[in-house]
């Protein structure tokens, strides 16, 4: 690890070759955010350059391109152009049909069953006619006990029955009557004919050649389609012309999987990447070079990813199960301090447990301010008190056998080592806390490893980070005591009051009801604290300077509806294909 | 011979299951398992404790670590390497499509580093302690303590990026498949020289040195003072009665050096986005895909281990007065 | 084939040859002359460490370069047209020309002194296409029939084996191919037979006899085995230190032998009729570093030694080795005739 840093050491001096600004102001960079990034496409189709190609960054080489099969977002990035779903995520995060598949959608008044009407006449990329059988088929698939599909399975939970009425009607039935179950049938679908080959002898979908030669060229029904896939190198994917929605803009569109963000920079600036996402400190200091501002524009806006320590209540510690001291926490870490410095001024305060983009978010919650008197006042509250000696707090904790003993508090925060920033947060937030009188250890561990450790609940607090779901009944599966075991639930939190508004958000039709319980939500657990939550992360994002109609949604600007799909190129500006 | 061989062989065999034993427990007992990656890939929202038990079955990861290096060792005696956790591909076809592009690498750097160690060897024994000698030794020494890595970056930074003389990444360009054949040609040299050069710089360095010092002690020999006594130019002794007698130790210590540098190709290879099977190791690292990792483990041992009994055999051939009991 | 052949000769004058050692300077040969003479052998007798090696290098300018170089004298090099060449001073490519070709040379150990990557033909072929300018194949058929001449049966297929294939007899014909493959006027010989078993030492001195007689060499023949010379020498100088301290016919020397070193050197040869002396002779030849002065072998000199106890005490003088006769360490003795075709250098013996 130690050559990685010295390579990134080296990076950062290379390419910043003396711009270094200690407070960056992007509102301030002729590179941000430029009128022409958001251009939307002229009427006039051949003001559109139609035979360009575009080099787009993979972080890593997808695992599979069966869409019930991926998970990760670098897989879904290459997926949602060969596939198209009849349900899809609009430009706001919204529920939505796509218009090149489906044709309507109704629940019954029970809202136990529904049904979904595809278009006539779609068809799969190598000319089968494309039914409500594979709707069907893929809804199996993903429930089969057989399948590791993972995050299809989770996104479909509540679906008890799924089945054909005629080629375009499928028709769902749910579990409970719940406003979200429209969201339950937003899932992927396959090529029935394609899998249904060699099922007896392979029923994981992942584990015979004929299956695995699927999964890595697929037979999609989306604008484009997969030609090349070199591993570890690239995967190349060209324009169906039969394609029934809106002509994809660009002749070919090019992965090239390049796990590094340094490499990735270095190749963007070489114009050899037309797309990538940047980090802060690329964004904020190695784009501000001749090389970078020839070939590209920035693009920045608010993303739903949040970033918080998560402390751990499930009664291993003394510490967090306490309110007092998670507030003290809160109380204790300076933020504005870490705003300026670890986060380059880059990212926005978070104000709960919704981002902004989300229609339950609570703009009115009342922030703990930096305050550390307040914050050892709380902690002296909780009977934690300072050691005159050697200014650590102590507190007599009694065991489960009725003995007393004295516990210094002192505790381990993990963090995520491949992270830029939560070192230095990190860094900080230990001084402050020694100001308080709470000795705090750091540990960096690899985020496998991390992700291992809050799983299996062996933590006392990290640095943990979310991208929210569209739907805030999300918030159930991570708060609810009942999702302690089985659910995300993983700082073992419970209150009853936050249980109940979690409850009743779920049930109730009325999106004004629910947009109250989440807003009431939302501020119980900012004050509660079972998360001290810090920052909305921003989408940062690197583009060619000749691309147009980009559009950030919450999950950046591409992986929802149209997304990717909607960016073009001015005809005259090509830069690659065969002109 | 033929029983050292055998001898040799079947100690290189017990080596290789030794090293299997220790990486086989040392990649399962390292935190984080396949699982637990396939669950928590989708970010924490996919997390949960049913889907990862799932999992869990469906690596084989339930049973027993012993049972597991059985049922894997079995398999890989009928030569079978499994299927990859990460994407259900076969191993060996994952091993063999990246294989070529590393092969080519060190293929590449040893012909390259041959092509210049070979005149600076020739050059530095023939005036030994002149200026030539003196001042290739410190240049050579120079680069030879510059790490690879610093190289490459260096590389990739001036002459790639900013220079813009050679293409730092990967294998083609984009518009590959469009280019005529001397396009494609130059289009292949301008991806390879980078990467080539990062790889056979400290190998040029060393075999420089290792030429030098054997011409030096060969020119010493008896033979080399007949082959004067014929006539001969001082030229005719040096390259061809001199440097035919280096010329088997040094393919000896290429043959070693070889497994070296594909120890160097993880770092190189992730740098420069060369899709070879270091790139792979370090992927298949993170991602704890088991199968992968011991494979290329196995390969890896395979290669040192042949290399090694090649070398001695390479010496057994060249001098008969070594004998092998 | 060359019409000069029989009749090329090397006049050595007065050669003397420099060492750059740690210490300083050293001169393992200091002064040395003779002459190799058409179809006639010279036998250049003398313990180990006395400079016959280093003369023998120096003639053909093989001294180890950056170390050794022949620092005075001539190395005279004719041949019957009245062509000559001056091996001391030539230009590098003027005595390349002539080594292999018109000078050759065997030596001590065949063993080493055989490239081991290369087979024997190759190596004996390699003289023909660069002197005579053969094509490869030619070169190959002349290096056959050059091994069979030296005695080697099955020449073809020897011709294609690596040198370690063969024994050291054979290894050492080989070596006498090579050499004669240039067809030389004249050969040195620097210890050909010590390396070997007795019976083949036989086998290679009559070969080279033969082959002399044969071709009409000049020949230089080195060794510290003056039982040898007495086989194949026509004219033998004796050098002790750097210095030839004795010249003289084979037949005078052996029945005339008139320098105290000489006489002690010929009393360690085994004789049919008498045994071989005992211990041979006492001390040993000072290293070039610290040759001593006046008469070099003087420590060592049984006769200074008698006569320093014979005669007056003023004329003597006491060493570190005994007391030796005082002219012997005070003067340097020159190389004087004492008789036909025999030359001494010892005060003693020429007054």
């Amino acid at each position: 690890m130690t050559t990685w840093t010295a390579y990134g050491w080296i990076v950062t001096c290379a390419t910043a070759a003396g711009v270094w600004a200690a407070d960056y102001d992007p509102t301030r960079d002729p590179l941000v955010n430029p009128a022409s990034l958001f251009e939307s496409p002229p009427a006039s189709a051949d003001r559109i350059a139609d035979e360009d190609w575009i080099i787009r960054h993979l972080r890593a080489e997808p695992a599979s391109l069966n869409p019930i099969l991926t998970s990760s977002g670098h897989e879904l990035t290459v997926q949602e152009l060969l596939f198209d779903e009849p349900v899809v995520l609009g430009p706001e995060f919204e529920w939505m049909l796509n218009p090149a598949m489906a044709e309507g959608y109704s629940e019954a008044d029970d809202h136990l069953t529904a049904e979904l009407r595809l278009k006539a006449g779609l068809r799969w990329q190598d000319g089968v006619p494309l039914t409500a059988e594979d709707v069907v088929f893929a809804w199996q698939m993903i429930r089969s006990e057989h399948v590791p599909a993972v995050r299809a399975r989770a996104a479909t939970e509540g679906v008890v029955d799924c089945r054909a009425v005629n080629p375009v009607t499928v028709r769902f039935r749910f579990r409970e009557a719940l406003p979200t179950n429209r969201w339950r049938i937003k899932f992927p679908i396959l090529p029935r004919h394609v899998y249904e080959r060699g099922l007896s002898e392979d029923p994981t979908l992942s584990r015979s050649d004929t299956h695995v030669e699927a999964n890595r060229h697929p037979v999609g029904n989306g604008p484009y389609r997969l030609v090349d896939w070199a591993a570890g190198d690239r995967i190349v994917l060209e324009r169906w012309a039969d394609y029934a929605g809106p002509r994809p803009r660009f002749a070919r569109v090019i992965f090239r999987i390049v796990p590094d963000g340094n490499t990735a920079l270095l190749m963007f600036k070489r114009a050899e990447l037309d797309e990538m996402m940047l980090t802060p400190q690329q964004f904020a200091r190695d784009t501000r070079d001749d090389r970078f501002a020839r070939v590209g524009v920035k693009g920045r806006a608010d993303q739903a990813t949040v970033y918080c320590i998560a402390w751990n209540m499930d009664g291993t510690n003394p510490f967090f199960g306490d309110v007092r001291v998670r507030q003290g926490m809160s109380h204790a870490l300076n933020m504005p301090l870490i705003l300026n410095t670890v986060y380059d001024g880059l990212f926005s305060r978070s104000r709960g447990l919704f981002p902004p983009s989300s229609w339950a978010f609570n703009g009115d919650i009342p922030l703990f301010d930096y305050d550390p008197t307040k914050a050892a006042a709380l902690l002296d509250a909780a009977g934690w008190q300072v050691d005159s000696e050697d200014g650590w707090r102590y507190r007599n904790v009694v065991g489960p056998d009725g003995t007393q003993t004295r516990v210094k508090f002192a505790f381990t925060l993990g963090f995520a080592q491949e992270s830029k920033t939560s070192p230095q947060l990190a860094a900080v937030f230990q001084q402050d806390l020694r100001r308080v009188g709470v000795d705090m250890k750091l540990q960096a561990l690899e985020y496998l490893t991390l992700r291992g450790r809050v799983f299996t609940h062996e933590f006392q607090a990290v640095i943990w980070a979310w991208t929210a779901e569209p739907e805030p009944d999300d918030a159930w599966n991570l708060l609810h005591s009942a999702a302690r075991s089985g659910g995300r639930n993983f700082v073992g939190y419970a209150n009853p009051d936050v249980d109940a508004l979690l409850e009743q958000g779920r049930r109730s039709f009325d999106p004004e009801v629910r947009r109250g319980i989440y807003r009431a939500l939302a501020a119980k657990v900012y004050e509660d604290a079972p998360y001290t939550f810090l920052i909305n992360a921003p989408s940062l994002w690197a583009f060619h300077k000749r691309i147009r109609g980009v559009h950030f949604s919450p999950m950046g600007p591409a992986g929802f509806y149209p997304g990717a799909r909607a960016w073009w190129v001015p005809a005259g500006e090509e830069l690659r294909g065969t002109r | 011979m033929v029983r050292y061989v055998a001898k040799r062989l079947l100690l290189a065999g017990v080596t290789l299951v030794g090293i299997t034993i220790v990486t086989f427990a040392v990649t399962r007992l390292a935190p984080g398992d396949p699982a637990l990656e396939a669950v928590s890939r989708g970010g924490a929202s996919t997390m949960s404790a049913e889907a990862y038990a799932r999992l869990r079955t469906y690596y084989d990861l339930d049973q027993p670590l012993s049972r597991q290096y059985a049922a894997w060792l079995g398999r890989v005696v009928r030569l079978d390497f499994g299927r990859s956790f990460h994407d259900g591909r076969r191993v060996t076809d994952k091993v063999g499509e990246r294989l070529p592009a590393t092969l080519c690498l060190a293929g590449g750097a040893v012909v390259l580093s041959l092509a210049f160690a070979i005149p600076i060897g020739l050059a530095s024994a023939r005036r030994a302690g002149g200026v030539f000698d003196t001042v290739a030794g410190g240049v050579l020494a120079a680069l030879h303590s510059v790490p690879r890595y610093v190289m490459a970056m260096l590389l990739i930074v001036v002459v790639g990026v900013h220079l813009d003389w050679f293409s730092p990444y990967g294998l083609r360009s984009d518009s590959f498949e469009d280019m005529s054949y001397p396009g494609k040609a130059a289009d292949l040299v301008r991806h390879f020289a980078l990467i080539v050069f990062c790889f056979a710089y400290p190998l040029i360095a060393y075999q420089a040195r290792f030429i030098r010092g054997n011409l030096l002690e060969v020119l010493g020999q008896d033979y080399i003072r007949t082959a004067r006594a014929k006539g001969l130019s001082e030229r005719a002794v040096l390259h061809r009665h001199a440097f035919r007698n280096t010329l088997l130790p040094l393919i000896t210590v290429v043959g070693l050096l070889v497994p070296s540098a594909l120890g160097g190709s993880v770092i190189l290879e992730t740098m420069f986005q060369w899709p070879g099977i270091g790139q792979l190791l370090f992927q298949a690292m993170t991602q704890r895909d088991y199968p992968v990792v011991m494979a290329l483990t196995v390969v890896a041992a395979v290669v040192v281990l042949l290399c090694t009994l090649l070398a001695d055999l390479t010496y057994a051939l060249a001098d008969p007065r070594v004998r092998y009991a | 084939m060359s019409p000069n052949r029989h009749s090329a000769a090397l006049a050595v004058r007065d050669l003397r040859v420099e060492i750059r050692t740690r210490e300083g300077i050293v001169r393992p040969v200091d002064g040395v002359s003779f002459d190799i003479r058409p179809g006639r052998t010279l036998g250049l007798a003398g313990e180990s460490g006395c400079g016959k090696t280093v003369s023998a290098l120096a003639l053909m300018r093989l001294l180890p370069r950056g170390q050794a170089r022949i620092s005075g004298g001539s190395v005279l090099w004719s041949n019957g047209d009245g062509e000559s060449v001056n091996l001391a001073t030539a230009a590098e490519q003027e005595v390349r020309r002539l080594r292999g070709r018109r000078l050759a040379m065997i030596f001590q150990d065949p063993a080493a002194a055989l490239n081991p990557v290369f087979t024997v033909g190759e190596q004996i072929a390699e003289v023909s296409r660069l002197h005579l300018g053969l094509s490869h194949g030619k070169a190959m058929r002349r290096a056959v029939s050059l091994l069979s001449r030296v005695g080697i049966a099955d020449a073809a297929r020897r011709a294609r084996e690596y040198p370690h294939q063969f024994s050291g007899g054979m290894q050492q014909r080989a070596m006498l191919a090579m050499a004669l493959a240039g067809e030389p006027g004249i050969l040195i010989a620097d210890e050909p037979t010590t390396a070997l078993d007795v019976t083949v030492q036989a086998q290679i001195v009559d070969l080279l006899r033969g082959l002399q007689s044969e071709a009409g060499m000049g020949m230089l023949w080195v060794t510290h085995d003056l039982g040898v010379l007495a086989q194949v020498a026509d004219e033998i100088c004796v050098m002790y230190a750097g210095r030839i301290v004795e010249r003289a016919g084979t037949r005078e020397l052996f029945a005339n032998p008139l320098h105290p070193y000489t006489q002690a050197l010929l009393a360690c040869v085994p004789r049919l009729h008498r045994p071989a002396g005992t211990g041979g002779i006492p001390g040993s030849v000072p290293t070039p570093a610290e040759v001593p002065p006046g008469c070099r072998f003087h420590p060592r000199c049984a006769l200074s030694r008698r006569l320093a106890v014979e005669l007056d005490a003023e004329l003597c003088v006491n060493t570190q080795s005994g007391s030796v006769l005082r002219r012997c360490v005070d003067e340097v003795p020159a190389l004087r005739p004492v008789g036909a075709d025999h030359w001494v250098a010892c005060g003693e013996v020429a007054s």
